[in-house]
């Protein structure tokens, strides 16, 4: 990448001591988004994308146990996201300005009792303007490129009073309204129909265009990723499994769990009615793993005795193409050492 | 096959409309005309998509089929396994309960559709224990239910929360299936679930089709899944069907401009290609207050006098092939490719 990297996370690990045993909800994760750029997340539900996500805004479950590093690199200086205090002032000014998040669930980003134009001024006073009469017009300008109709009525609405996708689009609207440097974009367009979601994609776009915004974009519908992303992260079980650049990744998949998912899509144009690929099995749960590759179980692949007795490491297997996988001699070399 | 050529389920002129209410006393103000004037047939063994714009009223639909609310009005005629003919609008609940066991419906939501505290072998034969079928026959049928759409035998007897998402809708599935119906609802039915279980989820209906001659109303904001699994789509725009064709020909060669401007935004799985969707400037109507003449007027960018004022009817424009367009004969509307 020819830009500087803006966030930078560096084995990231999330475990949760539970009753029957601790859940490593991300098991070493390290990526980094430079400014402009979008990063896709995707993989399996319950690979860890969420508590990704969560662990840089840390809002990651209170009794969650967090380490390693997450970089915030701006022209002031670097600040770790990691070592700051989850209610201090410092991540109060990141949250919701510097780094906004769009959640899976809209309903918990508002509060029940204040109107959506309330909670949206709200937050544009917090970072943006002192003015109450400008932060309600940026508010309304958001809420009409967002789709929402009659935007300088809705504003005075209640969330109860918002269907599921317009929620939604104000939850986008809240968000973007900060300028955030980052945005984080949870599965942000799944209660949509694809006519609005192009229009909120397109939105995404031109704010990043104009301010330099990156997105780290979740998402488990591979045509929106496909769209969006500059680069992809292929997460399993905790751990990133593969990652490159959006067309190399489409093209030519190296994980074989990636290739799995590429062959299980429905596709336009392909011969309909078709069956399509499932990957056969279940995800394991994260509890006390194993030291092995966490697709060993349902892999068509799996080597007995390599791959369900040590963990392949994420290493270099092409130009600009890292994979976990004991297929590449470069990940066998690695482990052997 | 069955030896007569009736549809399993023809509708007509299917309404419901909720009452708007204002004030302390609930005055009623108007009405959200949430299905408006529906009119379609399900043959046999077919699958017709249904698609469309959020709030568009496509739950509200299959909700009325199913009868799990009332109609306003119009007829929705269910032909029987036995050959009879009965008018679900017309049933009165009580009545309904020996037709259920034809026709079922799967929710969107496999998490908050399943009891917590039953065990899965219960809620699986619950709509065989409605009908007064012993215990032990239940059993039976729940296991060879349970095999047929992949669940572990073994497992039955655990609740829920043991089961994961995938499984969960297998539950679902079943539980819709267990009375041999001729006709499910489906609503979002994979819309919950990553695309690994997405696909064992759609092969398994398609399984169920074939083995049991069912047919399906399914309900999907998803253009792919739709063009897997259906034989006819449905497209609705603000309570009404405004397109409705064979899939290849709806893909191939749309007829209505929503139809044209909902399939250019389908995002393929492929970086390469530039797709331009059709962006719909405007606001979408609310079915509270519906604009005068076509409903697409507002955001249609062919629009032309006629369509402010005067509401297109849903015309047959070729064989098989309707639409609610003032315009569909002139228009040279763009598709998508189909190999
Ligand atoms: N509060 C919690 N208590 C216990 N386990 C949790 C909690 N939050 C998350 N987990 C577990 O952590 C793992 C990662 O969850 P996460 O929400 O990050 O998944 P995800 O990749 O976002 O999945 P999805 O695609 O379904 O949203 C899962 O196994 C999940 O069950
Ligand atoms: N119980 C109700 N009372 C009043 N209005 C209702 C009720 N249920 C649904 N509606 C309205 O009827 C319209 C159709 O809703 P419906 O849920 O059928 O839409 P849909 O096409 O299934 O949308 P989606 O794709 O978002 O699921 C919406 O405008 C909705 O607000
Ligand atoms: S009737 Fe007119 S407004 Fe409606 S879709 Fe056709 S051209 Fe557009
Ligand atoms: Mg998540
Ligand atoms: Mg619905």
């Amino acid at each position: 990448m020819a830009c500087a990297p803006l966030i930078e996370v560096r084995n990231l690990r999330v475990a949760l001591p539970l009753e029957n045993g601790v859940l490593m909800a991300t098991d070493g994760v390290s990526f980094s988004i430079a400014e402009g750029e979008t990063l896709g997340l995707v993989g399996e539900s319950g690979c860890g994308k969420t508590m990704t996500a969560q662990s840089i805004m840390r809002i990651a479950p209170r009794f969650a146990h967090t380490t390693g590093q997450i970089l915030l690199h701006e022209a002031g200086g670097t600040t770790d996201i990691v070592a700051l205090d989850p209610r201090g002032p410092a991540i109060r000014k990141i949250r919701g300005g510097v780094c906004a998040m769009i959640f899976q669930e809209p309903m918990s980003s508002f509060s029940p009792l204040h109107t959506i134009g309330n909670q949206i001024e709200e937050a544009i006073l917090l970072h943006r303007t002192q003015d109450r009469a400008e932060a309600r017009s940026i508010a309304i300008d958001m809420l009409g490129r967002v789709g929402i109709p009659r935007p300088a009525e809705t504003i005075d609405k209640y969330p109860h009073h918002l269907s599921g996708g317009m929620r939604q689009r104000a939850m986008i609207a809240m968000a973007l309204s900060s300028q955030p440097r980052l945005l984080i974009a949870d599965e942000p367009t799944t209660a949509l129909d694809v006519t609005v979601q192009a229009q909120v994609l397109r939105l995404m776009r031109e704010l990043q265009d104009e301010f330099g915004m990156a997105i780290l974009y979740i998402s488990h519908d591979l045509g929106v990723i496909a769209h969006m992303a500059d680069r992809v992260a292929v997460m399993y079980l905790g751990s990133i499994i593969e990652t490159t650049d959006v067309r190399r990744l489409f093209s030519a998949p190296r994980h074989p769990y990636t290739q799995a998912l590429m062959r299980a899509i429905p596709r336009i144009g392909k011969r309909s009615g078709e069956r399509l690929e499932a990957i056969a099995g279940n995800v394991p749960i994260p509890i006390n793993k194993p030291r092995a590759c966490g697709f060993a179980n349902r892999c068509p692949a799996v080597m007995p005795g390599v791959c369900d007795v040590r963990r392949p490491a994420l290493e270099v297997v092409a130009p600009e193409h890292r994979a976990a996988c004991f297929l590449y001699p470069e990940v066998v070399e690695a482990a052997d050492v | 096959m069955s030896e007569t050529e009736l549809p399993v389920l023809s509708v007509r002129a299917l309404q419901k409309h909720f009452p708007v209410e204002r004030g302390i006393i609930r005055r009623t103000v108007g009405a959200v005309k949430a299905v408006d004037d529906v009119s379609f047939d399900i043959a046999p063994g077919e699958i017709l998509a249904l698609v469309g714009e959020s709030g568009s009223g496509k739950t509200t639909l299959g909700r009325c089929i199913v009868r799990a609310i009332d109609p306003t009005g119009g007829e929705a005629t269910l032909t029987r396994r036995d050959g009879t003919s009965v008018d679900l609008v017309r049933t009165p609940q009580r009545g309904l309960r020996s037709i259920r066991s034809d026709m079922n419906m799967i929710f969107q939501d496999p998490f908050s559709s399943l009891s917590p505290r039953m065990p899965v072998i219960d809620i699986i034969g619950e709509p065989l224990r409605a009908q007064g079928i012993a215990r032990r026959e239940i059993h039976a049928r729940v296991r060879e239910m349970a095999a047929l759409v992949g669940l572990n035998l073994d497992y039955l007897t655990r609740y829920p929360n043991a089961f994961s998402g995938g499984q969960r809708q297998r539950i679902c599935i079943a539980r819709a299936l267990i009375t041999n119906p001729r006709f499910i609802v489906a609503d979002e039915p994979v819309s919950a679930l990553d695309v690994s279980i997405q696909a064992q989820i759609l092969n398994l209906l398609q399984d169920m089709r074939e083995r049991l001659n069912l047919s399906y109303l399914f309900i999907t904001h998803d253009l792919s899944v739709v063009e897997h699994m259906a034989d006819r789509v449905a497209v609705m725009y603000i309570g009404r069907i405004v397109e409705l064709a064979p899939k290849s020909r709806l893909y191939a060669t749309p007829r209505h401009p929503y139809t044209e401007a909902l399939l250019s935004a389908v995002l393929r799985p492929d970086p390469e290609a530039r797709d331009q969707p059709i962006l719909l400037t405007g606001e979408s109507a609310s079915p509270a207050a519906p604009p005068q003449g076509c409903h697409f007027h507002p955001r249609c960018r062919y629009a032309q006098d006629i369509c402010r004022t005067v509401a297109p009817q849903l015309t047959e424009v070729a064989p098989g092939h309707a639409s609610a367009c003032h315009l569909s004969k002139e228009l040279a509307l763009r598709g998508v490719g189909t190999a």
